[in-house]
């Protein structure tokens, strides 16, 4: 990572690229966690991306890159949740596509998985997706949210209990 | 290392796709165009501020003979210029050297770099 990175700061194409196509899908998935709207979700992952490269000869390996990018995600979203706010956009549920909609019988496991992660709350969700798909520690989900590790380890606990209630998951939770 | 969690492969599962092909060429593209940008302007900007300190340092070198020699005019395209206006230019532009020089400091620090997001 630390060679591609090294490669990407003198500008080079590809590494610029792998740099992006490997961390692209994480992100997004973050900025969706907290925007459920796909183009806005696009739209910001695509900005903290510019500035991830804009600010790369800067970086000095003090933090994981992911965890640097998740944080830049994240307060981007949360920029674009206030911009909603501001301009007065429609509230945060009607952003949701129809196939979450609460009762709607899931077609397949993918939606129902969906169906069940937009259940949770904005907390809860944005631990759950940078703990597991984004596989950074407690820590570092503390770090990126601003919250203290006590506050992320509830969060995650009330995340799982949710989840496993809404899936009507067998196994117990850890 | 965490433990495989039942949890992961569940959130994998829900994972969303991003249908954009050109994502990434896309942001390569905008950063390196953007990148040139910042690098173009910048050579002007230190063009710019290095022409004005070489006009300083001549009009200095030529206040400094005029005085040293007693003369109180100079001969220039054709005009007797008072060294006092001499003088005056060169005032401005020390000041207009330092203002582009802080102007530069303060534009520098007041970018959000990732010191911001880091700490």
């Amino acid at each position: 990572m630390r060679s591609l990175i090294d490669s990407a700061k003198r500008g080079d194409r590809i590494a610029l690229a792998s740099l992006i196509d490997s961390h692209k899908e994480l992100a997004f998935n973050v900025a969706y966690s907290m925007l459920k709207n796909e183009d806005d979700a696009r739209d910001v992952t695509q900005q903290s991306f510019l500035i991830v490269l804009e600010k790369l000869a800067d970086f000095r390996n003090e933090a994981a890159f992911s965890t640097w990018l998740y944080r830049i995600v994240y307060h981007e979203s949360l920029r674009q949740i206030k911009n909603r706010v501001l301009h007065q956009h429609a509230p945060l549920d009607e952003h949701m596509p129809s196939h979450f909609e609460v009762g709607r019988e899931a077609s397949d496991d993918k939606e129902r998985i969906r169906e069940a992660l937009e259940r949770l709350n904005e907390h809860e969700r944005i631990a759950m997706t940078l703990f597991y798909l984004g596989e950074q520690s407690v820590r570092q989900v503390a770090d990126i949210t601003g919250f203290t590790e006590a506050n992320i380890k509830v969060l995650l606990h009330r995340g799982r209990k949710q989840l496993k209630t809404y899936l009507n998951l067998a196994y117990d939770e850890r | 290392m965490k433990d495989k969690d039942p949890f992961e492969d569940i959130l994998r599962k829900g994972m969303l796709e991003l249908k954009d092909e050109t994502f990434t060429e896309k942001i390569v593209e905008q950063h390196l165009q953007a990148k040139m940008q910042g690098e173009a302007f910048s050579f002007r900007q230190d063009t710019f501020l290095v022409s004005l300190i070489a006009f300083c340092i001549v009009l200095s070198g030529t206040c400094l003979v005029l005085l040293l020699s007693g003369s109180h005019e100079i001969f220039i395209g054709g005009e007797n210029v008072r060294t006092t206006y001499l003088i005056l230019l060169l005032l401005i532009s020390f000041i207009a050297v330092l203002y582009k020089y802080l102007l530069s400091v303060v534009a520098g620090s007041k970018l959000p770099g990732p010191v911001c997001y880091l700490h």
